[in-house]
């Protein structure tokens, strides 16, 4: 059991990182950025055929970190031009219909096959207790680790926060009162895509699969993201953590693992019904 | 029915029967697609263009139609159109069921709800194989479609015939709800309307149309696998669904008819087939920063333009036969209370919004609250009419106690509302908005519009400007008759004569319709010359009551609208 445990804080700490970093895009940009994994996914693809092409894996790895920066950036900068002033629920109908296009695109370039990405870490493990930790597990929970840590000081401590949730909330009022929109907004998204495609590095080498699945580990990151409201951090790390780790454990027994799948749906429901008991109404009178 | 509708459905029978007579196996293959996509299509209408919900599981709700048809088809000897009505019943179900936890949920809560289903779905259920996919058991369309050319036909049959229910839906008290809802959840509750029963309706409804569309494509290839539900399935048809607007019949069409067409061109020109879904991408995130209602609409507005341009104009006679309002309604103004409000007080942190108002409006009078900005009026409003998460007090409305009541019940028991920002659904018409807030109040809509100077019934709000948007809301307040209508500052934004006509048409509402008014105004003429007694707040508290010019007179009033000299 307590190894089933630990194998499924691999998995829980990516969904930790795309989860943190989807609640992180929200509250900076108030978009739910259905695409968080699947943009992750071109940068650790980039770089695999960069290793297939003969690159070394420090070249590689940057290559595709970068990709993934400028292409989040880039939506990031359309989204600021064409929907900044948009209601919710046309920005994200925006995000998804973008994100229908990512995957395309990346199934247009990368196929569906599963390629071999680059193992970027050293593949030691430690022995706690009989159980191994393989130091893959150690980083990505590191790396989600720094993100909350890191993102909740930068948006609650730092003028910089300040300025991108002004942006998130008022785009014409903070422009007026002379926040540099462009370059906030450019920042906001390659920070999210840079920690994506590090994320998605870690874990591509860990949990191979094709570019279509990596970029379906947004649902568990969605349902993490849902834990935490959309708002806290700590939150969607605890909730990234538990959907891996419940995962892992339901394959404990046969009957069990046959509903795998459905553990993010099963916590993002039940956190739902939860959070939602009392009448929430719409927008300001 | 009207007259363009039969038009319409004439031509579209007369296009699908020539196309099947002149189509070959190929190309029929490829429109039958084209429809059944279009029949999904219709359901996602339904849900985002209608009732502006995001539903990302629309193509789950096909799998579970075409799994309850090969199941059947696999267990039972049911003939196929026997299957059929369960192919829409379970999905209509499951829509239910899967409603209860996300019926809370708007934007994106819903969105990412429905994904997570919709890939639980895809994992445990889907992947383990359709019924009768391992056995080989093909699901046989009826015997009378069971050739290319009819079964083509069969589908633009379903097709025409669930674009006709939905359409007949969309003009029924539930559709026009849906519109309501998708405009703004608050008006919706304060015209005493569930918005819970009104969402749940439409994503049910949308998950049936969809279940058929299930049940189709299991028609048309005898067997199916899970790889055509998957979630990224549903966004793409919501994707090509906002591109073209398929809140519009002709919009679902054509997103089915592209759906196929648009791959198939791209591999005959030597591209590859699956830059389609990024071609949508590009196209569904125009359509949204241009506006809402995608290529349909667009559509739509070109042929406007066109007929203005030929003058051909349609004689449009408005629905309702004059008959006279009966007045006084048999309530004086009395002594008798009609709206209590017992020492409500709100706080936001340390902020004192409210503290501790008393107020009596008795019945049939026309009372006026003034008040400085700021000063709490728009709060003790969203407290009396169930808006607020808590405050303390009571509220009792004809000696009933609602201070406990969610917003619709106190609507529902007699107690209405208007909004400072309007809140009147673009999507329907004004009679339409009329009849929907009317709540049965049998109230002549065409004398209530020429009361207040509105326009003719069949004129669509999208068209009327901001002040008579205004006008409009408030004549949906009180044509239900409610006992007490909260009317939360009805002139701003009016101005000139048009102001002077309408605080000349509300002078009558309480002795025409028998409605007591809780006036809330900046405009203290209006004020002076409607109520019969009013109350100022300031900072929360009630500093003073009285008639109008008593109340204007005191120095309390004085220094709160002037300032204090010190």
């Amino acid at each position: 059991m307590l190894t089933l445990v630990v194998a499924g804080l691999a998995a829980g700490g990516a969904y930790a990182i795309f989860g943190v970093s989807i609640v992180v895009l929200h509250r900076m940009a108030g978009v739910v950025n259905f695409s968080q994994a699947v943009v992750g996914a071109f940068g650790a693809y980039v770089a695999a055929t960069g290793v297939e092409q003969g690159w070394s894996l420090l070249w590689a790895a940057a290559a595709g970190i970068a990709l993934s920066s400028a292409l989040s950036t880039a939506i990031g900068l359309l989204f600021a031009r064409l929907f900044s002033e948009s209601g919710v629920a046309v920005r994200t109908a925006a995000m998804i219909a973008t994100t229908v296009g990512l995957f395309a695109a990346g199934f247009r370039f990368f196929g569906d096959t599963p390629r071999a990405v680059p193992v970027v870490l050293p593949g030691a493990s430690v022995s706690v207790g009989g159980v191994v930790v393989t130091a893959g597990t150690v980083i990505v929970l590191l790396i989600a680790l720094t993100t909350v840590l890191g993102m909740g000081w930068v948006l609650s401590s730092t003028r910089v926060g300040a300025q991108v949730r002004a942006i998130s909330e008022r785009p014409v009022v903070a422009e007026l009162l002379g926040v540099p929109l462009f370059a906030r907004t450019a920042l906001v998204w390659g920070f999210t895509g840079f920690v994506s495609a590090a994320g998605m590095l870690v874990v591509a080498s860990n949990l191979p699969g094709s570019f279509s699945s990596l970029g379906f580990l947004v649902f568990p990151a969605m349902a993490a993201a849902l834990v935490g409201a959309f708002r806290s951090l700590t939150l969607a790390f605890v909730g990234g953590i538990g959907v891996g780790v419940i995962e892992s454990v339901s394959s404990y027994r046969e009957a069990w693992s046959e509903y795998r799948g459905a553990v993010p749906f099963l916590i993002a429901a039940t956190v739902l019904l939860w959070t939602q008991r009392h009448e929430v109404w719409d927008a300001a009178r | 029915m009207r007259r363009g509708d039969l038009v319409a459905g004439g031509v579209y029978l007369a296009a699908a029967t020539i196309i099947s007579r002149l189509a070959g196996p190929f190309w029929l293959f490829l429109l039958t697609g084209a429809l059944i996509t279009a029949v999904v299509a219709v359901s996602v209408g339904v849900i985002y263009d209608n009732a502006g919900l995001l539903s990302l599981c629309q193509m789950t709700f096909a799998g579970i139609g075409a799994w309850t048809v090969g199941w059947l088809n696999l267990k039972t000897s049911l003939p196929y159109l026997a299957m059929l009505p369960f192919a829409a019943a379970v999905p209509f179900a499951a829509g239910v069921v899967i409603g209860i936890p996300a019926l809370r949920l708007r934007g994106q809560n819903l969105a990412v709800f429905t994904l997570v289903f919709s890939a639980a779905v895809a994992r445990v259920v889907f992947a383990d194989g359709f019924p009768g996919l391992i056995e080989g058991n093909r699901v046989r369309p009826p015997g009378f479609a069971d050739s290319d050319t009819n079964f083509f036909l069969f589908c633009a049959v379903v097709l025409g015939l669930i674009g006709v229910a939905v359409t007949a839906l969309r003009r029924t008290r539930t559709g026009r709800w849906w519109f309501s809802v998708r405009h703004s959840e608050r008006a919706t509750a304060a015209m005493g309307r569930s918005v819970v029963v009104t969402k749940l309706s439409a994503f049910a409804v949308s998950a049936a149309v969809a279940g058929v569309g299930g049940a189709l494509l299991l028609a048309l290839n005898g067997i199916v696998s899970g790889a055509s539900f998957q979630p990224i399935e549903s966004m793409t048809i919501l994707t090509s669904a906002l591109m073209f607007g398929a809140g519009r019949f002709e919009g679902a069409v054509l997103a089915g008819l592209f759906g196929q067409l648009i791959p198939n061109f791209l591999s005959d020109v030597g591209l590859p087939r699956d830059l389609a879904p990024m071609i949508f991408a590009v196209g569904g995130v125009i359509a949204l920063s241009r506006g809402e209602g995608g290529l349909s609409a667009a559509l739509r507005a070109a042929g406007r333009k066109l007929r203005t341009l030929l003058r051909v104009r349609r004689t449009e006679t408005a629905g309702q036969s004059l008959r006279s309002l009966p007045s006084g309604h048999g309530r004086a103004t009395g002594t008798t209370t009609v709206l209590d409000i017992q020492g409500v007080s709100v706080s936001y942190g340390a902020i004192r919004a409210l503290d501790d108002v008393s107020l009596s409006i008795p019945e049939g009078a026309f009372f006026g609250l003034i008040g400085p900005n700021g000063a709490g009026k728009s709060t003790l409003v969203d407290a009396l009419s169930g808006f607020l998460p808590s405050h303390t007090g009571r509220i009792l409305l004809g000696g009933e106690d609602i201070t406990d009541l969610p917003p619709r019940k106190r609507a529902v028991r007699g107690l209405r509302r208007t909004f400072q920002q309007g809140h009147t659904p673009r999507d329907l018409t004004v009679g339409g908005y009329l009849t929907l807030a009317s709540a049965g109040a049998e109230t002549p809509v065409a004398e209530v519009l020429d009361w207040f100077s509105l326009p003719a019934a069949p004129t669509p709000i999208a068209g009327l400007d901001v002040g008579s948007r205004r006008i409009l809301e408030v004549c949906g307040a009180l044509i239900a008759r409610p006992r007490v209508a909260l009317l939360d500052e009805p002139t701003a934004g009016l101005a000139g004569t048009d102001r002077e006509l309408f605080v000349e048409a509300l002078a009558a509402v309480t002795t025409r319709l028998g409605v007591t008014v809780l006036l809330i105004e900046h405009d203290i003429d209006a004020v002076v010359s409607l109520c019969g007694s009013a109350a100022v707040l300031d900072f929360g508290q009630l500093i003073a009551t009285g008639s109008p010019q008593q109340v204007l007179e005191d120095p309390k009033v004085v220094a709160a609208y002037l300032g204090t000299s010190t």
